[in-house]
């Protein structure tokens, strides 16, 4: 049963999600960071979690250079983030609070939460990569609603 | 485990799911959270199953699985497959469904969203097994809101291990 694509790609868009950037860094020192709803956690002991990085992405080199990558889940006010690190080009970082972390990766002030990984394994996935990182570091710095994704728009709890 | 990894893993938001399968006339649904769309060209997402379930094995055998996606209306669906009752095989009777077109396995008519995959990838991470699918039908049957973690006074930490979520107000 062939499936048209259009519908294909309107059906996947009914998968609920988070929204999160992913960061990291390349041995130079640059900072990159792209917004992804395709990570999901993936085992607990030991604890890993995977991102989707579209293979035609600016950030895709770093991410295919560094072994470490941070994901930051975005707080239900943080749309404007999200759409920042959502398109290609500028400096993504310039006017952004962060600090870097220990995996040397940014971590964005005001995210819900954050999840410092280590690549332990890059799967490929059509036209992106799926990253498999584990777990070395998380937190919940701050208390809140999360922002969430799904029909091709933003959302939050109660839409 | 650590309590600022729970809390971390707690604040990842999915959807809620109940991945099937059918072997041999047998049927089986479980809970699902752990699910990801990985590609758009062509369209594979991923589902990450525990080692130890049942379903582990079904999936590596037939190549194949259900990706039944949960509505708002739909929340029956998740009540059972996550409880006690739905921890047993052939555990399907309780629900109407049909067995797709083109690979056989169930289509829950409480679901939204009805999708059949083909598995054409897998890989052994951790105590889970990540399969990569790729849809080869669909049945879209309720125009509702998917149920996400956000609805449920759980999240699913993987094995037994549970969050129970803090309601604020």
């Amino acid at each position: 049963m062939a499936i048209e694509k259009n519908e294909l790609r309107r059906v996947m868009g009914h998968f609920a999600t988070g929204v999160t950037v992913i960061t990291s860094i390349r041995s130079s020192g640059e900072l990159h960071g792209l917004t992804a709803n395709a990570f999901t956690s993936v085992s607990l002991v030991p604890p890993l979690a995977l991102v989707c990085v579209d293979k035609k992405a600016e950030s895709y080199p770093c991410f295919e250079e560094s072994k470490v990558f941070t994901v930051n889940v975005l707080a239900s006010d943080q749309e404007a983030l999200s759409r920042r690190f959502a398109v290609s080009g500028g400096q993504k970082f310039e006017g952004v609070s962060y600090k870097i972390g220990a995996n040397g990766a940014p971590i964005l002030d005001g995210a819900l939460a954050y999840l410092e990984c280590k690549v332990t394994t890059a799967i490929d996935g059509g036209d992106h990569t799926i990253y498999l990182g584990e777990i070395e570091q998380a937190e919940t710095p701050h208390e809140g609603k999360p922002l969430l994704f799904f029909r091709g728009g933003y959302r939050e709890i109660g839409d | 485990m650590d309590d600022n990894l729970a809390r971390a893993m707690a604040a990842l938001t999915t959807g809620i799911y109940v991945l099937t399968t059918q072997e041999n006339g047998r049927c089986h649904g479980m809970s699902s959270s752990w699910v990801a769309q990985v590609s758009g060209e062509p369209v594979m997402f991923t589902a990450a199953v525990d080692n130890a379930h049942f379903s582990n094995g079904v999936i590596a055998r037939t190549k194949a699985l259900g990706l039944n996606v949960v509505g708002r209306r739909g929340r029956e669906l998740e009540d059972y497959f996550y409880s006690a009752r739905a921890r047993r095989d052939n555990n399907l009777e309780a629900f109407e469904f049909e067995l797709s077109p083109a690979l056989a396995v169930p289509w829950l008519k409480l679901a939204m969203i009805a999708i059949e995959a083909r598995v054409v990838d897998s890989h052994v991470a951790g105590d889970h097994t990540i399969f990569l699918a790729a849809p080869a039908g669909v049945r879209v049957s309720d125009n509702d809101r998917p149920l996400t973690s956000l609805d449920l006074d759980y999240v699913y930490l993987g094995g037994r291990q549970v969050f129970a979520r803090e309601r604020q107000g």
